[in-house]
């Protein structure tokens, strides 16, 4: 994050019922983790990691056919 | 150990730059005459008919969103003005040279096109790149110099892919260090063969390395080539599926592009995707 902070990104939902990514950042102290819809968060994100995030995201759930990466396997 | 070159060395010993079509350069000359008649122009692209056909069917692409079908040149001059008629005379030109490299080269290109489009149309316009026309041949030529390293140095080019492979490394990186050129210097090169505006022959040259160019505004394209190249591959529109993208902080500072923009550019450029497969299935 821009912040210097690690996250998590995780997509919910599924292709028929898609959620969006959820940035999940990691209590304060050992405190409880934060979520935030990717919308809420973009202030933290550089848009290089956006991007790669909004790819993500529409490889996932979207219908453009964009191509999967070698690298992920089906699941 | 291989043979590495400079510029002007590889291009002396190694490389011959393609020349432009006799006609697409006469159009090229027409249009820079700020004297020119709409009807020189159209005259022009239609006493080449491989030309004017394959413009035409540009023209009525849905890509470029004509709401009438346009059957000749002349409509098409006097509806879309001759900068917009150039740059469609010049994209089938383009795609006629990119048709016989590997798919997932005309795709990126093409695809490049579409992102610098958006990019151009969202607010993001140049002095050197004002229209979503100019823009897409910017980006569809950003790369052209990899066809002609291809061209010519096949060995070395296989060998700059497995680098890239091997190393997770940058083609241009990897260029660089078998060839001691990368396709940025060749393609600006050949762009300013074409006699094309010094901002794309400028920006092809930075698009990986801004201080190509000591020109804000052109480094501002390079910049802009950047991001569209880096949207591409991300998006696995890349000409190899194993490519690798950086782009520095300052491309981003330079083109002022925010994170809270990208999910908007993001949906255009999706949006676009249909029209821009359309549109290459027009160079077959």
């Amino acid at each position: 994050m821009l912040d210097n902070r690690q996250a998590n990104i995780v997509l919910v939902g599924a292709r028929q019922n898609p959620k969006g990514a959820i940035v999940v950042l990691p209590g304060e102290a050992g405190g409880a983790v934060q979520t935030l819809p990717l919308s809420m968060a973009l202030n933290l994100i550089h848009p290089a990691h956006v991007i790669e995030i909004l790819c993500m995201q529409e490889r996932a759930f979207g219908g453009s056919g964009l191509p999967k990466p070698p690298d992920i396997g089906e699941s | 150990m291989n043979k590495t070159y400079d510029i002007d060395t590889l291009l002396d010993e190694v490389v011959t730059l393609p020349s432009l079509p006799g006609t697409v350069a006469h159009i090229m000359r027409l249009v820079n005459d700020p004297q020119c008649a709409l009807s020189a122009v159209a005259q022009a692209i239609s006493s080449d008919p491989p030309l004017a056909m394959k413009t035409l069917r540009l023209v009525n692409a849905a890509y470029y969103g004509l709401r009438q079908q346009v059957g000749t040149i002349e409509h098409a001059v006097v509806l879309l003005g001759i900068k917009v008629i150039k740059n469609l005379a010049f994209t089938a030109t383009v795609f006629d040279i990119m048709k016989g490299s590997v798919e997932g080269f005309f795709i990126h290109s093409a695809f490049s096109g579409a992102a610098m489009r958006v990019l151009v149309e969202s607010g993001h316009p140049n002095p050197q790149v004002q229209s979503g026309e100019e823009a897409f041949v910017c980006g569809l030529l950003h790369d052209i110099g990899k066809v002609i390293l291809d061209e010519f140095l096949p060995e070395e080019c296989v060998k700059v892919a497995r680098l890239c492979q091997k190393e997770h490394m940058p083609a241009h990186v990897a260029e660089k260090e078998i060839i001691g050129v990368d396709h940025a210097e060749v393609g600006a090169r050949l762009a300013q063969k074409w006699k094309l505006p010094d901002g794309i022959s400028d920006g092809i040259a930075c698009h990986h390395d801004l201080r190509r160019s000591n020109v804000r505004m052109y480094q501002q394209v390079g910049a802009m080539i950047g991001i569209a190249d880096y949207l591409c591959i991300t998006a696995g529109l890349a000409v190899d599926e194993n490519a690798v993208a950086v782009v520095d902080d300052e491309v981003w500072q330079l083109t002022n592009i925010t994170s809270h923009e990208i999910p908007g550019l993001f949906d255009k450029f999706l949006a676009s995707m249909p029209t821009v497969r359309e549109l290459m299935t027009l160079a077959v």
